[in-house]
């Protein structure tokens, strides 16, 4: 203590407080070009004037909504940052369900462009803005994108789905390709099938039969198993052939809510009739992704439904053992043969997941624009669909095809596996083209043409926007409701529960308020017609 | 100043005062100041307007709970969670103490006793997943079952299920670790006391009946009052990676319904409002312990 003198004490003082005045200087001058960049300056570039890259060496933060901590570097993102002239610093990602997501706002400290589902904010899109959390872009998108702008302008029915009901853009949205629109449905072993001289089955009576013969002769412990998930939730699943599925959807300009369907109750029925044979995984109702590729893959499973990427997953894991393993996409089951089900799996053109918004906080607001409208123009599109070119693909007669390093690619990976390097193939602010990407396995190619053939188009709900009361008063309802919907199908496929009891859970769900949700929902439909 | 007893003392034990120091600022830093953002409960809370800035709603949120239909469900779960691990947990590590302290062999004793605190440093995630894939219909535990003819059950998926599997997982990874404190205490006893009680004939089970029990009543009495101040607390990220939808009947506890509805709601003063009901809730059960061990045994925390 001696040692310490008054006036190194005294010197220490001043240095710290000296510190803390210059950081405070800091901060307020940022914000006061903040207020600059946020107000509409005057003598700026004019748009048409603008050409990549932009001046000044800007660097933006960047968070997306995949769970796993700061993706790698790649050089696609060497690529970007050359032709934009933007650096991007990713600090990884939450999605909007996680609870780091609440922390993130709670702390104040967002990235300047913030991927999300912002459709699911709790009270809307409408909401975040008003909360000041994320900018409204409509005066921002008119200065600093107009890539974005011609193409909303040629394509209104997008314009129609990214704004709110009253004319508020919130983000760039990411627009999926109309053959991305579909990416999930059932999985089966062919070989097995075959080995059995049975066809792919294409109705519920068809998938008993194979499911029950793939028990008896395969001995597959588990002949069919998937996650809840998969089970009218985010796929049709088998509820299709019903009808129903489990979710909010339209049947004749009428918004319906599955689970009070009374084809509902048949399919719960159907499903715990497989579950009591055992031709349902047994502990399905608690396994993750892991457990379900390994049961695929080990001859324990020979039926699933998953997304269109395990198809290339399974062949190659289960032919390193089984060279005759061969799993091939089954449509999904119609009621009867040559009919279709109503429902399989298909997202809106904007489903409105991976879509950038702005956050306030934003020190840069023209970098942060720029570099998300490169997306929307013909070379940024060029770059996120076939990668850089003469790295993955050369110029034929116009034609883009692709290297021998994306198709015969010398360490051995997957054509997807390259191009995930080079481009921003999917789940990126864009209009997704079509990159006709030959699959290892043709059978992973041919599955959307499989599951495409439903009615799901026709029962589609678009993008809504329920106002922010509507949206509070619409969530605090739902949230009980969607605890309840699932514990109620679990229990009565895994037989705790009597299937003649769910006309009590139906009758509990009006009495929790489903009815005045339903309200809600059509009457954001008919305001969502109207746009 | 330097007049006053306090003063005096000051001055006196200076040292003392500056080595509790830091104590008395942790706590006055991270438990009693976060302690004004508990008015959220009654607020509806928006993190751009601030806790201050936010708006006032009085008891909505409690109202919102106390009406929700799994209220009672999930008060019903968490008591009897609680209860049941208390009733069953609570003894298992005074009986294993009491055990250790009779084996002979000094060596054995203490791999004994390594063995069975190991399982308190492995991690929760870890234990879950021994666990989850354990009680897998194709898992260890129905191996043994289909073994000797038993039928197979996915345990996870069974509401019945699911509190043994909680509880003696529980007192698997605790009873080692919660012998230390009684072990400590158990050293504590004069040895005069067995060599008097030796003399008037006692066997060991007498010994351990009218010697070292009430050797160790006090610690043991201080520990229960501890246990039941946390009754409502029970462990939720246990649960949370093990439950799923099939058995919310008997797992969902009012913490991971709070989870549940505040992660998809974002309703921060939701989750403050239930968090400071289950702390009322807490507090009045120590208060009632701790006045009730008083009069019962002249043990108590205060």
């Amino acid at each position: 203590m001696k040692s310490f003198s008054k006036s190194k004490i005294h010197q220490s003082v001043v240095v710290l407080l000296s510190l803390t005045l210059l950081s405070a200087g800091c901060s307020n001058s940022a914000n006061s070009n903040n207020e600059s960049a946020s107000t509409a300056p005057s003598g700026e570039t004019p748009a048409a004037e603008f050409s990549y890259p932009i001046t000044g060496g800007p660097e933006l933060t960047f968070m997306n909504e995949q769970l796993g901590g700061t993706p790698e570097h790649m050089p696609i993102d060497d690529e970007y940052e050359k032709r934009t002239g933007i650096t991007i610093k990713h600090l990884g990602g939450t999605p909007m369900t996680d609870q780091k997501f609440s922390l993130l706002l709670a702390s104040g400290e967002l990235p300047d462009i913030f991927l999300n589902t912002w459709l699911q904010y709790p009270g809307g899109p409408d909401k975040a803005v008003e909360q000041g959390y994320i900018l409204k872009l409509n005066d921002l998108i008119d200065q600093y994108a107009p890539n974005l702008k011609k193409s909303l302008q040629e394509h209104p029915e997008i314009d129609k789905m990214i704004k709110t009901d009253d004319g508020t853009y919130y983000a760039f949205p990411f627009i999926r390709s109309e053959a991305g629109r579909v990416y999930g449905g059932p999985i089966i072993r062919k070989d097995w099938l075959d080995e059995l001289k049975l066809d792919i089955p294409e109705t519920i009576d068809e998938w008993h039969t194979v499911l029950t013969a793939f028990k008896e002769k395969n001995n597959a412990d588990a002949p069919a198993t998937f996650r809840t998930m998969f089970l009218g939730e985010r796929t049709g699943g088998f509820a299709g052939a019903f009808g129903v599925m489990g979710n909010f959807y339209i049947n004749d300009g009428k918004v319906v809510y599955g689970y009070l369907e009374p084809g509902y109750k048949e399919y719960l029925k159907t499903m715990n009739q497989w579950y009591k044979e055992g031709l349902i995984d047994k502990d399905f109702a608690s396994i993750d992704a892991a457990t379900v590729d390994k049961k695929m893959t080990s001859k324990v499973s020979g039926a699933t439904i998953g997304w269109q990427f395990y198809i290339e997953k399974y062949n190659s894991a289960a032919q390193e053992t089984d060279p005759d393993a061969n799993f091939v996409a089954a449509p999904y089951p119609g009621a009867a043969k040559g009919q279709l089900p109503e429902f399989g799996q298909l997202d809106n053109a904007y489903a409105g997941t991976s879509s950038a918004a702005i956050s306030s906080t934003t020190k840069n607001v023209e970098a942060a624009m720029r570099w998300l409208d490169y997306a929307y123009s013909k070379e940024g599109s060029m770059l996120n669909t076939f990668g850089v070119g003469g790295t993955t693909y050369t110029l034929e007669n116009d034609k883009p095809v692709y290297t021998d390093l994306v198709v015969k690619n010398p360490e051995g990976l997957g054509s997807d596996q390259v191009m995930m390097k080079y481009s921003h193939g999917t789940n990126f602010p864009m209009i997704q083209q079509d990159n006709n990407l030959p699959a290892k396995y043709p059978q992973t190619t041919k599955a959307i043409d499989i599951w495409k053939k439903t009615n799901h188009e026709s029962h589609l709900l678009p993008p809504v926007t329920p106002t922010a009361d509507e949206a509070d008063e619409m969530s605090s309802i739902m949230n009980d409701i969607n605890s309840l919907v699932k514990e109620a199908e679990l229990k009565i496929i895994l037989g705790t529960e009597s299937v003649d009891n769910y006309d009590e859970y139906v009758q509990q769900m009006k009495d929790m308020g489903i009815e005045r949700v339903l309200e809600i929902q059509q009457a954001a439909y008919e305001r969502y017609m109207k746009r | 100043m330097l007049k006053t007893r306090l003063g005096k003392d000051l001055l006196r034990n200076k040292w003392l005062y500056v080595m509790i120091l830091p104590v008395v600022i942790y706590y006055v830093l991270f438990h009693y100041v976060p302690l004004y953002g508990t008015i959220i409960a009654f607020k509806q809370f928006v993190p751009a307007k601030g806790i201050l800035g936010s708006d006032w709603v009085g008891l909505k949120h409690f109202e919102d709970f106390f009406s929700s239909i799994y209220f009672f469900r999930v008060i019903k779960n968490t008591v009897l969670l609680s209860f049941f691990n208390l009733l069953l947990g609570f003894p298992a590590p005074i009986i294993l103490a009491l055990l250790l302290n009779e084996l002979k062999s000094p060596i054995f004793r203490r791999i004994t006793q390594t063995i069975t605190y190991m399982p308190h440093f492995i991690t929760l995630v870890v234990v879950a997943g021994i666990i989850r894939y354990f009680t897998l219909s194709d898992g260890l535990l129905n191996d043994v079952i289909a073994f000797f003819g038993g039928e197979r059950i996915s345990f996870l998926q069974q509401p019945e299920s699911f509190r043994p599997i909680y509880i003696i997982s529980e007192i698997w990874q605790q009873i080692g670790w919660g012998t230390i404190i009684y072990l400590a205490a158990i050293t504590g006893i004069d040895q005069q006391q067995y060599e008097a009680a030796k003399m008037d004939g006692a066997n060991k089970l007498q010994q351990i009946r009218h010697v070292t029990l009430p050797g160790i009543l006090p610690t043991i009495m201080i520990m229960l009052i501890l246990s039941l101040g946390n009754i409502m607390n029970v462990g939720f990220e246990k649960i949370i990676l093990l439950y799923s939808a099939s058995i919310y009947e008997t797992a969902d506890v009012i913490s991971t319904y709070v989870y549940r509805k505040g992660i998809l709601e974002f309703s921060y003063s939701y989750s403050a409002a239930v968090g400071l009901l289950n702390s009322v809730i807490n507090f009045t059960i120590l208060l009632l312990a701790n006045s009730f061990s008083k009069r019962a045994s002249k043990n108590s925390l205060w």
